[in-house]
């Protein structure tokens, strides 16, 4: 059980009775995923800003002469 | 007599809270201007879809395949991209490049939400589709969304429009945790340096080639929205530059809300996972503003001449408003302290970095 099931019981919980938090587990592969994109995600968008900034600078060298 | 009342008696309570819902809408469209050009479509698209037995499923269903679903290639988004880029005037960034750090570093929330998201329970896609809510651009979270097949398109679209109008209110208080008031009184000269129009050419055909060849996923993105500026600079095609801004941009802007409100039927809709999306674009929006503000606050030490650390907050493409937040703000600790142009370039870089992250998330996420 996630913490969307648990929130979920939350919100049914006069539906549903009661609450059952006793087989609570975080889904830790799904999580190093999303780290793992985070960290080349933010790595990458970080590159390609930098390039950018490098080009435009060049441009802004080269046109304005 | 009886076809009369027959359909009236098959309402369910769940599509009259659809009906409030759309009202809802329509009224923060009309009464409050949030984000009017959507919501308001979208309000009275969630009537309509909505309505027992309605007609009108069958056409927007219709319209949703042609213009939105991954089948479509996300067709409206892309072209509504275009009118975007014919909008978006670079110049403030092009004359100070380095304030497209900021944009980048705005973008940390799409990626903290991610992490939330995933923690939450959400399967991977899915939570790479809310998370794009952080992206603050509507055309982007469509298409991710949509290329990524989440269920959750109408309310990432409802969450993502929503905030976007909410910013004036979502981030001055962030903004005033994050910094101090000396911080916030720190005044930038603005110098009117020239850019030549070559610059401005090579600009947008320039980006697309760099973000083509690094994430190809957003080339689609950033080739639209960088045509539509090309369309704008050159100088010899105003006609289609202004047909572009203005009625290519409405045409679609109309379709595009009413057919995302296919995906606002009650069975769809009315799930206990839209409240946690809506609560999740709020952290996206929190999370982009702090890694802007915290960005500027890194640089600090290690600038000469400091940088007003609430520009790094308008590095969420929501434009213009987060802009106009961070002047205001400027404006209110220091009635000489002008960050408006700086808070521009800021604001436009962070609409190439979020198209950026679009793409990149799906070169990740697929």
């Amino acid at each position: 059980m996630n913490i969307l099931n648990i929130l979920t019981q939350v919100l049914e919980a006069q539906a549903t009775g009661g609450l059952d938090f006793s087989n609570f587990q975080i889904n830790y592969e799904a999580l190093s995923k999303a780290l793992s994109i985070t960290g080349t995600g933010m790595l990458g968008v970080f590159i390609i800003t930098i390039v950018i900034i490098i080009v435009v600078n060049l441009l802004n060298k080269f046109t304005n002469r | 007599m009886e076809v009369l009342y027959q359909n009236l008696l098959s309402v369910t309570p769940q599509q009259v809270i659809m009906w409030v819902i759309g009202g809802i809408l329509i009224f923060l469209a009309i009464k409050k201007n949030m984000e009017p050009t959507l919501l308001l479509p979208m309000g009275f698209g969630a009537i309509l879809v909505n309505l027992p037995n309605s007609g009108a499923k069958a056409v927007i269903n219709h319209l949703f395949n042609i213009g939105i679903s991954n089948e479509s290639h996300e067709l409206f988004p892309l072209i509504l991209f275009i009118g975007i880029g014919a909008m978006i005037d670079f110049k403030p960034l092009l004359t100070n490049p380095k304030l497209m750090l900021f944009g980048a570093a705005a973008q940390f929330g799409i990626f903290f939400t991610l992490c939330m998201a995933t923690l939450l329970g959400f399967d991977i896609k899915d939570a790479a589709s809310v998370a794009i809510i952080g992206a603050a651009d509507g055309p982007t979270s469509i298409y991710v969304t949509q290329t990524l097949g989440s269920k959750y398109t109408a309310a990432i679209m409802v969450a993502a429009y929503s905030y976007m109008a909410l910013v004036p209110i979502v981030q001055p208080p962030i903004i005033k945790l994050c910094t101090t008031k000396n911080e916030r009184r720190i005044r930038m000269d603005y110098t009117n340096k020239q850019v030549s129009k070559l610059t401005e050419i090579l600009f947008p055909i320039v980006v697309t080639v760099i973000v083509g060849l690094v994430a190809p996923d957003a080339v689609a993105l950033i080739g639209f929205l960088m045509f539509g500026n090309l369309i704008r600079v050159c100088g010899v095609l105003d006609s289609l530059s202004e047909t572009a801004q203005k009625v290519l941009a409405n045409l679609i802007t109309i379709f595009l809300g009413i057919t995302i409100a296919s995906r606002m039927t009650a069975e769809e809709f009315l799930v206990p996972e839209t409240l946690f999306i809506m609560a999740l674009g709020l952290v996206a929006f929190i999370f982009d503003t702090f890694g802007g503000v915290m960005l500027a606050k890194l640089m600090n030490l290690f600038m000469k001449k400091k940088i007003n650390p609430m520009i790094g907050a308008a590095g969420i493409s929501a434009f213009p408003m987060s802009a106009r937040v961070v002047h205001k703000m400027g404006l209110q600790e220091d009635n000489q302290n002008f960050l408006l142009m700086h808070s521009i370039g800021v604001n436009v870089s962070g609409q190439i970095a979020s198209v950026i992250v679009g793409g990149l998330i799906l070169a990740l996420v697929k």
